[in-house]
């Protein structure tokens, strides 16, 4: 019989390190929504008085539209028909808006605001060069003065108005 | 994981002569406390579909055993970015790989780091521990993604490494 031990090896050190990796992807869709503030979703306006009937009546609602865009864009605006009260029509052309900022997003000049008068075709009221994680807009609703107001039958007269986003 | 298995045949005689032999065998097996790093998803994702991400941010779930640590001792995870940048089709962005946390946590500890190409410490284990398993979770805050608007809409990426160091 023959046995020797050969040799003693010892592996070991006092610290040792590895490496290994991840991808990691970040992926960007292109998305907008637009939305109108919930208390406002049907506007109220009274034609009086007198004053009113020479002069016009509007009203401002704050905050009235609510955006969210992660690129340049647009804001369009179309009336889907005639102010109606059964058979009777106004022309929804008498019909002003006037966007400015609301109180969600600060004021920026990269954006542009337009006074439309409506109509049944789009009209661009808002442009943007920059997207907005939320933007709201305020819009002044006006009812100019007209004789076609006069010698309508007393009631109320309604229309669907239509705000679409786009990007630029 | 690398194991080291040192096999050594110390020695064996035979009596080749007689016919009643006998044989011993001498074997010493050395074996060296392996230490080893493994990430189980080579691929991670971080996707802005709805609006509501660019508002409160976005996360991946807890990815659960994301790493695999084998260690003879103690160990420390350290973490670092290839770029300092995202990168979009091998082009630097303009966006910080800082705007990335990192959120992970083991039996001991729960850490969060912002992503950075300077090796940070992620988490550690004074134990002496033969296995263990770190869960990590990728974000993007609410605060940073503003980063991520006005962008191309394509894919931004960069590289993440994990250094195991044991002791």
């Amino acid at each position: 019989m023959l046995g020797i031990i050969l040799s003693t090896l010892f592996f070991g050190s006092l610290s040792a390190q590895e490496t290994a990796s991840t991808r990691l992807t970040i992926g960007i869709q292109p998305m907008q929504s637009i939305r109108i503030n919930e208390g406002q979703q049907e506007i109220s306006l009274y034609m009086n008085t007198i004053q009113d009937f020479t002069e016009g009546k509007e009203s401002l609602l704050t905050d009235h539209v609510e955006i969210m865009s992660n690129m340049k864009y647009e804001v369009r605006v179309m009336a889907q028909d005639d102010l109606k009260n059964n058979n009777d029509r106004i022309d929804i052309g008498l019909v002003e808006l006037t966007p400015s900022f609301g109180n969600v997003g600060s004021a920026d000049s990269r954006l542009q605001f337009n006074s439309v008068v409506l109509s049944q075709q789009e009209h661009q009221l808002i442009i943007s060069q920059i997207g907005d994680i939320k933007r709201t807009f305020s819009m002044n609703y006006r009812l100019k003065s007209s004789d076609e107001w006069l010698n309508k039958t007393a009631g109320s007269y309604s229309a669907v108005i239509l705000y679409t986003i786009l990007s630029l | 994981m690398r194991f080291l298995f040192c096999l050594l045949i110390i020695g064996f005689s035979l009596s080749a002569n007689s016919q009643i032999g006998s044989a011993k065998i001498y074997l010493s097996l050395y074996f060296e406390g392996g230490h080893g790093l493994q990430v189980t998803d080579p691929s991670v994702s971080l996707n802005f579909d709805r609006p509501i991400d660019f508002i409160e941010g976005v996360r991946t779930p807890m990815l659960s055993g994301h790493l695999q640590i084998t260690s003879k001792g103690s160990y420390e995870i350290w973490i670092r970015s290839h770029t300092e940048q995202l990168l979009s089709n091998n082009t630097v962005t303009g966006i910080p790989v800082s705007s990335i946390h990192v959120k992970a946590q083991n039996s001991l500890q729960t850490q969060t780091v912002s992503l950075s190409p300077r090796s940070q410490l992620l988490l550690s284990n004074p134990n002496k521990v033969l296995t263990d398993v770190i869960d990590v979770s990728y974000s993007i805050p609410a605060d940073q993604t503003h980063y991520f608007f006005n962008r191309t809409f394509t894919t931004y990426q960069t590289v993440v490494t994990y250094t195991l160091i044991t002791n």
